[in-house]
């Protein structure tokens, strides 16, 4: 009787769990970089943001793991352990602050569109006129990296 | 025994208060808090090391906080407070940061200092593959500052094929205690002669007019850096034997040159630095000639980051042979990540020499009849020290 209590705790947890990560971000959502539009940088520069080895910028992340994950493997050409290293030592040494979270996509379009500077990233189905998509390629061709 | 468990229970409710929480906290708009700390038990063999106290071994606490708070859309005010075993809570640092441009940036105010590679975060042991600190960036050795207090300027230079770089200069002061490798004798060894019979023992009392800079290049493949750092001091020279006619005050330059490399990606670690520290002697004084090097690489298994170090110390070259002024260090450990934010490390070393014993005694400035081996005693040669270790962040 315990056992199946416990049971159905546990569905009700995962389905929970499930449908709250659906609410934040679509499963296989193509990714693209993007910035408040008064910014025009390149997609090497949106990297070097993210590793903390340029100033002057407001990047946001997404809280979502499975967001972050992607965003940092496949643009970013990190693992989040040596991503958060990188920014962990620049904020210790007192060089720039690491990424803002955000909770949700319209959070992270808001986000961007309102803070001067701002960096971040969203689905590409989800890009609206508030934000400037970075562009992949150094011709400023293409705008995703998948 | 039973205090420190007591301690480390203390501490972990504050650990998991935290949660699996990664980033600062936003205590109100513009302000952000980030809390690091350790604790850990390290036991030698024999000879007693820096923190280690007067048995051969030690608990030490740390705890630090730092804060941020935006002030404009360009300034920031950066405050590092920190207390530990030994120390009262005080500033570490405490700085204020304008960006000129996207990417130029200035600091004043009493700022951490930008020399090499481990030294930039030597406080967050969250952020360091070992238990021990290299010999490298020991402050007992003198072999780097914590922070200066002056102006900075920080240059991101643009991309290039080759990667791109990171550019800081500095001016200002720092404030040093005297350096302990001045140190001619040993109170349980004959004592050793490294400068003329007429030399006066001298202590630096103030490093002066700091001049300085490090370049970071970030290459093309991903996770591969490299550094360069550089500084001089003018520095005050004080005489033990205080007198009116040597109190005329000596200055002289200290030189620092560090040259660092680390390797970061995809769960291999590797770091290695190099620390040359040059005190030129002179008419009634004795200077420093001092060497560190270290390589170390750690590989991240699960949960498990295991790792190895070797590294060396002269801290007189003119006396390279002599077990007072070389050590040489083997040390194997490994990090066990309970959670994200809270690790436990284990390291064992084994030592040759014992020139950082000397060194964190600091004699002959430490009180008479000190006594570099547990109990007395000769020091020992050839000694091992063990270690258990757990750090935060929150």
């Amino acid at each position: 009787m315990k056992r199946s209590r416990i049971k159905v705790a546990s569905y009700g947890f995962a389905v929970w769990g499930g449908l709250s990560a659906l609410m934040i971000l679509p499963a296989h959502a193509q990714l693209v970089a993007i910035v408040n539009k008064t910014v025009h940088i390149s997609h090497s520069e949106v990297v070097r943001i993210y590793r903390s080895e340029m100033n002057g910028y407001k990047p946001f992340m997404l809280g979502d793991k499975a967001a972050q994950d992607d965003f940092d493997r496949h643009y970013l050409g990190l693992a989040r352990d040596d991503l958060k290293y990188l920014q962990d030592r620049a904020l210790y040494a007192g060089r720039s602050l690491p990424p803002k979270i955000v909770d949700s996509v319209d959070q992270m379009l808001d986000a961007v569109a309102n803070t001067p500077n701002g960096v971040g990233y969203v689905p590409l189905q989800n890009v609206t006129e508030q934000v400037r998509i970075v562009p992949e390629n150094q011709d400023g061709s293409g705008n995703t990296w998948r | 025994m039973r205090k420190i468990i007591a301690k480390i229970v203390l501490v972990i409710p504050v650990v998991v208060m935290g949660g699996t929480r990664a980033y600062a906290y936003d205590v109100a708009n513009g302000f952000t808090l980030d809390g690091f700390g350790y604790q850990d038990y390290r036991q030698t063999s024999a000879n007693r090391v820096d923190y280690v106290g007067q048995t051969g071994n030690g608990v030490h606490n740390f705890l630090g906080l730092l804060m941020v708070g935006q002030l404009t859309d360009r300034s920031k005010l950066w405050a590092q407070l920190q207390a530990n075993t030994t120390n009262h809570p005080n500033f570490t640092w405490l700085f204020l940061d304008w960006q000129f441009t996207d990417s130029v940036t200035g600091h004043v105010g009493r700022v951490k200092f930008p020399f090499g590679l481990i030294n930039e975060y030597i406080d967050n042991k969250a952020l360091q593959m070992t238990l021990t600190l290299p010999f490298a960036v020991s402050e007992s050795a003198d072999m780097t500052y914590d922070s200066y207090t002056g102006v900075g300027l920080d240059w991101n230079t643009p991309d290039t094929p080759w990667g791109n770089s990171l550019l800081q200069g500095f001016f200002g002061n720092t404030y040093t205690s005297p350096a302990p490798i001045l140190a001619t004798t040993y109170p349980n060894n004959p004592p050793v002669a490294i400068g003329p019979a007429s030399a006066t023992q001298m202590q630096p009392t103030t490093d002066l007019h700091l001049l300085g800079g490090r370049v970071t290049w970030n290459t093309p493949l991903t996770g591969l850096r490299f550094m360069l750092s550089g500084s001089v001091t003018e520095v005050g020279l004080q005489p033990l034997a205080l007198t009116p006619a040597n109190y005329a005050s000596l200055m002289t330059r200290e030189y620092r040159l560090m040259y660092s490399a680390e390797y970061r990606r995809d769960g291999l670690w590797v770091q290695s630095e190099y620390n040359l520290h040059r005190f030129p002697g002179g008419a009634g004084y004795v200077g420093i000639d001092a060497d560190s090097a270290y390589v170390q690489a750690g590989v991240t298994v699960g949960k498990f980051l295991p790792y190895i170090r070797a590294q060396t110390v002269v801290t007189n070259q003119n006396l390279s042979s002599n077990p007072n002024f070389y050590q040489q260090q083997w040390s194997v450990g490994s990090n066990y990540a309970l959670l994200a934010n809270l690790n436990v490390r284990l390291e064992l070393d084994r030592n040759h020499g014992f020139a950082m014993p000397i060194a964190s005694q600091g004699s002959p400035y430490y009180p008479p009849g000190a006594m570099l081996a547990p109990g007395g005693g000769v020091p020992a040669l050839n000694w091992n020290e063990v270690g258990v270790e757990m750090n935060f962040t929150f």
